[in-house]
């Protein structure tokens, strides 16, 4: 089972076939041994959220390389609009394969929207994690936290620097 | 005694092969890092995309030493010739030619230390030049320290007690200031909802439960209802996700596997669930449950195997959310004689502790240590 999924991500890595789940992805990504893709254009945090920051609202999600971590997601719990959020502290918590794993979030904020979506679609996190499976959108209270997050090259190299280490 | 085999190689690495340097002026500094991705690459390139699978789960550069050139890497024993092959003909490692030469092979770490330690020290016996202070501190850094798992028997414990102590050590293991930790209990009959809130899986009223002596608790670890109950194993792990290099889903994978590795010691042969019946079944049987919290990346919940708990408890619920299948036991799937619960929970620790690599287990036999200090928090 997890010798199918390595291998398929090997070769959808180094594009020896068409396997039809990362195909819809948009072009801008990089590959990496952690064989996750990592998109231009957002900032990451160490515990693999992802911010998408245009003008005064962010958007919240978590990256490509946790979705493949964490396996099929079956439940998420995400906060009321208006209440808020800080950084580095929990919002909420995704349930996949029995465990529960709680989302730290990369910025502080007031939350504007919730992805309603997720309820009746757990599975749109792992189908697409930077598009249809976002989580939250914030107005940022500290525009100035965005800037001690991660970007995309860094973060490639965080999660092979983790993935490596053991 | 338990079937998770590897095999540790120590490998020496001889950087520009024309020369023979010790320590000064090397092209390329070797690092785990560069040293894993060097031979994943090998394995990808002379054994295929499968080759590269297959070796991948046990694979591990446990050790570096970038001043002797000495490594050592783990390897499972069915793959370990392949790693070994496929380690030789490793042509580079950064920009730099090396070869990989092998000194030693051996089924535990602890032997493949001592050889590497001895090499080393003949090492610098026979290169007549001593370190400087700075390269010695440089060397005692990169020595692993060996990963030490302590384990707590706390007999039975009520459910809600369980769960304040859980919380305690998990912000303490998150703080750093306990190592990974073993949680080893019982509880009496109690059953408890996971965060989903499953509770139309109960199906006799709440105010019956007391009648049957039973307790209820919503949790906020993942995973349907389930039961735990007197002569069933349950463990909690408290360990932190980022130091054992795991995610949710390949730590509850492990579980899994601790569980059939157990459950191979008396001869039944579990094997992990398919896609969304996460836990241990024999057949159509389901013989241990999972349910895990993982809080800032420390895990807590865990594990509960059955030994041979009250069966008609199980009758009330549907368990795990899973209508038509049956649970089972150690007892009802094995004739052989079940030595005592000491033994069989001793057992189950270390399957665990074999399949999470841990070099050590410390037991600690006085449960009133942390059960008393959640007194003077109430």
């Amino acid at each position: 089972m997890a010798l199918r999924m390595w291998a398929s991500s090997t070769a959808n890595a180094l594009k020896l076939s068409s396997s039809a789940s990362k195909s819809h992805l948009l072009p801008a990504f990089s590959i990496s041994r952690c064989f996750s893709s990592v998109l231009e254009g957002l900032k990451y945090a160490n515990s693999h959220e992802w911010v998408k920051h245009e003008g005064s609202v962010a958007t919240i999600g978590i990256s490509d390389h946790a979705q493949d971590h964490l396996g099929e997601v079956v439940f998420v719990e995400l906060p009321e609009e208006k209440s808020s959020v800080s950084k580095e502290k929990n919002f909420g918590a995704v349930e996949s394969v029995k465990a529960t794993s709680e989302i730290l979030s990369p910025i502080s904020g007031e939350v504007i929207e919730v992805n309603t979506k997720l309820a009746d679609s757990p599975g749109l996190i792992n189908s697409s994690p930077y598009e249809e499976g976002w989580m939250i959108k914030v107005k940022p209270s500290n525009p100035a936290e965005l800037e001690s997050l991660m970007g995309p090259k860094e973060y490639t190299k965080f999660c092979e620097e983790e993935d490596a280490a053991h | 005694m338990v079937g998770f085999k590897n095999r540790f190689m120590l490998m020496e690495v001889y950087l520009d092969p024309d020369k023979d340097l010790l320590g000064e002026g090397t092209p390329v500094i070797l690092t785990k890092l560069n040293l894993s991705e060097a031979i994943k690459d090998s394995i990808l390139v002379n054994f295929g995309e499968c080759g590269l699978a297959s070796c991948l789960g046990s694979f591990h550069v446990a050790y570096v030493n970038p001043v002797t050139k000495l490594c050592i890497v783990r390897s499972s024993r069915d793959e370990h010739r392949r790693v070994w092959s496929a380690m030789t003909l490793v042509r580079s490692v950064g920009n730099c030619p090396v070869v990989f030469n092998l000194l030693d092979i051996s089924g535990c770490i602890r032997a493949c230390r001592d050889a590497a330690l001895k090499c080393e020290t003949d090492k610098f016996n026979q290169s007549g030049k001593g370190l400087s202070e700075e390269e010695i501190r440089e060397m005692n850094r990169k020595m692993r320290t060996p990963r030490t798992l302590e384990v707590w028997k706390l007999g039975t414990v009520n459910y809600l007690k369980s769960l304040k102590l859980q919380d305690k050590l998990v912000s303490e293991r998150k703080a750093n200031r306990i190592p990974d930790t073993l949680l080893s209990l019982q509880h009496p009959p109690t059953y408890t909802l996971g965060k989903r809130r499953t509770d139309h899986n109960l199906l006799i009223p709440e105010a019956e439960l007391k009648s049957i002596g039973a307790e209820l608790h919503y949790t906020q670890r993942g995973g349907d209802i389930t039961f735990h109950g007197p002569h069933q194993a349950i463990l909690y792990p408290i360990l932190s996700l980022r130091s054992i290099g795991f995610g949710a889903r390949s730590y509850v994978e492990a579980l899994e596997r601790s569980m059939i590795e157990f459950s191979s010691l008396y001869g039944v042969k579990a094997r992990a669930g398919n896609k969304c019946e996460t836990g241990v079944w024999v057949g159509d049987r389901k013989i241990g449950a999972i349910g895990v919290r993982i809080s800032s990346g420390i895990t807590c919940h865990g594990l509960a195997f059955n030994i041979d708990p009250d069966m008609k408890y199980f009758e009330h619920i549907v368990p795990c959310g899973i209508a038509d299948k049956e649970v089972t036991s150690l007892r009802r799937e094995t004739d052989a004689q079940l030595p005592s619960e000491e033994v069989i929970h001793e057992q189950l620790v270390t399957c665990l502790a074999k399949v999470f690599s841990y070099d050590d287990v410390v037991v600690k036999e006085d449960p009133s240590a942390i059960l008393n200090t959640l007194e003077d928090d109430d």
